[in-house]
């Protein structure tokens, strides 16, 4: 899908901290997806790990506002939930893969690119670079 | 209530092996997982109406004193 986008999660914890050293980069990459008209998917590993950092080094309520405005189906994302078949295919990438940086997360967001042909991928995270895939990394 | 239809498709044989049996351990038919895979599909690709924008996000954000948190998240999560 070339008009569909992966959102990473720190994408969305540098779009919440206002500190943080990716904070403006991270306003630019969604407001250039929305600019693109692409669609938003991320997955529910995606949201796990960013309510969990929101909740542990932020606030319960910053953690639990996110997850009211992500689920809210009003929202322009969709939400991948990972099953059996995604994780099949994960396990895969896991096994394939030589970095010992790449968590089954990050393992299961490729699975869900490769599956559902989706051609871009919103991230900082410079371990996805590495990888030999098809899609684009959106960053800025 | 739904109307079926029938159609055929090719597949790659090695895919089609995997599929059946990864159909046999969920006790699930092909066709159903492939209905499911084609309404994931349909949701993903369909025209959307207007929503709220992502950038709306921007309203929850705040101070934190951290300049390198989006960098730590499996540091955090995993306790890489």
């Amino acid at each position: 899908m070339k008009d569909a986008v992966f959102i990473d999660s720190n994408i969305f914890i540098a779009e919440l901290n206002k500190d943080d050293s990716l904070h403006n980069r991270a306003k630019v990459v969604l407001s250039n997806i929305e600019k693109q008209n692409l669609s938003a998917i991320t997955s529910n590993f995606i949201i796990n790990e960013v309510i969990t950092v929101l909740s542990q080094r932020v606030s319960k309520i910053i953690a639990i506002t996110f997850a009211n405005f992500i689920y809210d189906s009003d929202t322009a994302i969709d939400i991948m939930t990972i099953n059996k078949n995604i994780e099949i295919k994960a396990i895969e990438y896991l096994k394939n893969l030589k970095s010992k940086n790449i968590s089954f997360c990050d393992c299961a967001t490729l699975a869900v690119l490769d599956l559902f042909n989706i051609d871009n991928l919103a991230t900082f995270d410079k371990d996805f670079k590495l990888q030999n895939s098809s899609f684009k990394i959106i960053n800025e | 209530m739904k109307t079926y239809t029938t159609t055929n498709i090719r597949v790659p044989k090695e895919d089609l092996k995997r599929l059946k049996l990864s159909a046999l351990k969920e006790n699930k038919s092909i066709s159903a997982i492939l209905r499911e895979l084609i309404e994931q599909y349909i949701k993903l690709s369909c025209e959307r109406q207007p929503r709220n924008p992502l950038s709306a996000l921007e309203k929850y954000a705040v101070k934190t004193g951290d300049k390198k948190l989006s960098g730590r998240i499996d540091k955090i999560v995993y306790a890489k």
